[in-house]
Formats: C-alpha cells, sequence, structure tokens
C-alpha cells in the first residue's frame, strides 16, 4: 500500500495562470500591513476582525516570499521554524478555548520581544542588501527581509505593551520596517529579474 | 397570541450538528475517510494482486475518471472537506476526546496548508524557493518523505482515538455531551418517592 500510495502525482490543475496573481497579493498584502504598522501607534489593540484581517495579510507576505523568491537567506530547514513563528500568533487571535488561556498571555507577553527580535533581523537584511551585497545576493537579502518584517507583524497583532516606550519601540522598528519592506517588494516584484533590481536599487 | 419560536442553528456548540445530528455527521465523516482509504487498498490491490501497470492502477475512482485522481484539485478537495468536518464537529467531543480531535483538527489545517501551496505552486508556476517542481513545507526538512500517507496517518490517528473516546466516555464526560454517540447506557433517573 506504501508504495501504491507513492504513486500520488501532485500538481496536476489543468491550467497553469503565472505569477503575476502572487505579486498583485503581495503587493496588497504589503500595503494592508504597512498601513496597520502605521496607525497602530496612534491606536488601541485592534479588533478581533481587524487583528485576523492583518495577521492574515502578514502571513501571506511571507508564505508568499516562499514562492516568489526563487531562494532565502536562510536554511532550508529554518523555513518550518519562521512559518511556526508566522503561525503562533494567530492561536493567540482564533482561540477561545478557557484550558489555554495562560499559553495565550504567555503568547501575547512575549509578543512585544519577538516583534522586535524578528524586525531587527529584517533590518540587519536588508542592511546587508543595501551595504554589501550586489546582484542576485542582494535580490536575495531584499526578499528575506521583507519576510522577516512580515513575521514581526504577525506578532506587532497581538503587541500590547504597558510600558510607553516599549509601545513606542515595538511601533517605530515595525513602521520602518513595513516602510522599508514596501519598497523593496516594489522594486523586487517588478518582474524583470534580478538585473534590473539592482539596476532600480543603485 | 403567537409565541415566536427561536430556530436552533446548525453550527457552533449549541448547533444541531453538535447536537441531535452529531452522530449521523460523525458517520458521514467517517465513510468519507474511509472511502479515502479504500482508494488506497484498492490501488494496492491493483498493484501486487492483479499486477496492473503501476500509471493505470487509480483506484476505483480512477477506473471511471482516471484524470480525477492525478488531479490537484481532488487533494485539495478532500483536504478542504476534512479541514471543515473537523472544526465544525469539534464543539460535539467533550474531554480528552475533544484533545484528541483537536489535534487531528490542527495536523490537519496544516496538511490543507501544505495542499493549498501545492496548488497555488500548480496554479502560478512559482516554485517553492526556486524548485524545479511544486513542492511542500516538510520536503524541505524531509526530502524523501511520501506526504499523502504521512499526513493522512497522522491525522487518521488521533481521528480514531477521538472517536473511539467519544463513543465510550468517562461518566464525567458524558455528563457534558449533548449528542447521541455514546455507546454506554445511560443512567436511569432516580426514583421518587410518591
Amino acid at each position: 500500500m506504501l508504495a501504491a500510495a507513492l504513486q500520488h502525482e501532485h500538481g496536476s490543475v489543468g491550467i497553469v495562470i503565472g505569477p503575476m496573481a502572487l505579486r498583485v497579493l503581495l503587493l496588497s498584502a504589503v500595503m494592508v500591513v504597512a498601513a496597520f504598522a502605521a496607525l497602530r501607534g496612534f491606536t488601541g489593540p485592534p479588533a478581533h476582525r481587524t487583528a485576523v484581517w492583518v495577521w492574515s495579510a502578514a502571513a501571506a507576505v511571507v508564505v508568499v516570499e516562499l514562492l516568489l523568491s526563487g531562494g532565502l537567506d536562510v536554511p532550508r530547514r529554518v523555513i518550518p521554524l519562521v512559518l511556526a513563528a508566522t503561525a503562533a500568533p494567530a492561536y493567540a487571535i482564533f482561540s477561545r478555548d478557557r484550558r489555554w488561556a495562560v499559553a495565550r498571555g504567555a503568547l501575547r507577553t512575549a509578543a512585544p520581544w519577538l516583534c522586535g527580535a524578528a524586525a531587527t533581523l529584517a533590518a540587519v537584511e536588508f542592511a546587508r542588501a543595501w551595504l554589501t551585497a550586489t546582484g542576485d545576493q542582494r535580490t536575495t537579502l531584499l526578499h528575506t527581509g521583507v519576510q522577516l518584517a512580515g513575521v514581526a507583524v504577525t506578532w506587532l497583532v497581538i503587541s500590547h505593551p504597558r510600558r510607553g516606550a516599549a509601545s513606542l519601540y515595538t511601533t517605530a522598528v515595525a513602521l520602518g520596517m513595513l516602510l522599508v519592506a514596501g519598497v523593496s517588494v516594489t522594486l523586487t516584484s517588478g518582474g524583470a529579474g534580478p538585473a534590473s533590481v539592482v539596476g532600480l536599487v543603485n | 397570541m403567537t409565541t415566536a419560536v427561536k430556530a436552533q442553528p446548525w453550527l457552533g456548540p449549541d448547533g444541531l450538528l453538535n447536537t441531535r445530528y452529531h452522530k449521523p455527521a460523525l458517520m458521514v465523516f467517517g465513510v468519507i475517510v474511509l472511502g479515502h482509504w479504500a482508494e488506497h487498498v484498492a490501488q494496492a490491490i491493483q498493484v501486487y494482486l492483479l499486477h496492473w501497470p503501476r500509471p493505470t492502477a487509480g483506484g476505483l475512482l480512477g477506473l471511471a475518471f482516471p484524470w480525477l485522481v492525478t488531479s490537484e484539485w481532488l487533494h485539495y478537495g478532500y483536504a478542504v472537506v476534512m479541514m471543515i468536518a473537523f472544526i465544525l464537529l469539534r464543539h460535539g467531543f467533550t474531554g480528552s476526546a475533544r484533545t484528541w480531535w483537536n489535534t487531528a483538527m490542527w495536523i490537519q489545517i496544516w496538511h490543507h496548508f501544505e495542499h493549498l501551496l501545492l496548488l497555488v505552486q500548480a496554479l502560478t508556476g512559482a516554485y517553492l524557493l526556486g524548485a524545479k517542481v511544486p513542492t511542500s513545507i516538510a520536503q524541505l526538512v524531509f526530502p524523501r518523505i511520501e506526504l499523502h500517507l504521512f499526513y493522512n496517518t497522522i491525522v487518521f490517528i488521533p481521528m480514531v482515538v477521538a472517536m473511539v473516546k467519544h463513543l465510550r466516555p468517562k461518566p464525567e464526560e458524558l455528563a457534558r455531551m449533548r449528542c447521541s454517540c455514546a455507546m454506554v447506557a445511560t443512567a436511569p433517573a432516580p426514583a421518587t418517592a410518591s
């Protein structure tokens, strides 16, 4: 039966629509998360529906980058951890099970720090891309930065730090990362390949 | 004078699907899941007992609709049906059965995500991290894993455990159950002295 199961063929869908839809999705999602990050410093905690939409958009950024990037500046075996880090805030958003209230509280407590960590890693990727890298390597670093910024925003959604400084730090870092991410996505998803990206950035 | 009676909803903890119709809903779901496994058994029989050429051994559905078995849409459709059933029917479970059911549900949600990713890759031609063929996340860690069998097995096992525990609940779990799934005799109401 194992061998029979091995025969399952995946990948036949009848039509191929091309990657343009993914690029449109990526740009749309980046706009949503950038708008949220920009406004988060001036508003209270998001309503449930807002949290769902923003988390979904940020998660879409993370996943679509896997498909459009052609490769990222992280080991392939780390990708499941990146996805797990992206998915974890969803539990704090969606779950209402009383038995796991402590776990949800822990997620919310850790959120500002994890948001800051992901945003810092994204900043490092962007800095390396613009200061040290060229060509395809620069494109890869930019895509990686965009993805990590997306991870940061998934945690920003459930971040409600009590201290003003922490709130300001979290919001400012996330806002900065998202604005940079938006620009980077615009440059790297033009469809003309790495050469044109280098030309635009330079 | 008429009194408006609010119709009982189908979904949610108090919905018909988790109370009066929980048992038939689980039966329908079980038939779908077992039918899926039966396809694999039929495929194995075709290969090992009937010695059919492997490309033609498409199970039972594959005999009538060869294109269906090789379609990503079929795999994705099944994953969606499974996921929706797990989500909608979870409220009917109590105690440890609910924990096992939730475990199966979360694994299936991830399984569905993997299928969605494969479907999107096939549709757009943009493959995961520049791969040459549609690739799943698990393949990044376990390159030779047989995903279809693996995922269906790790979903199926906790699902069966949940169903068995749901059929044979502990007294405190039975007290919280609002469906008729339990295979234990309901304790008779204490007699009242007249």
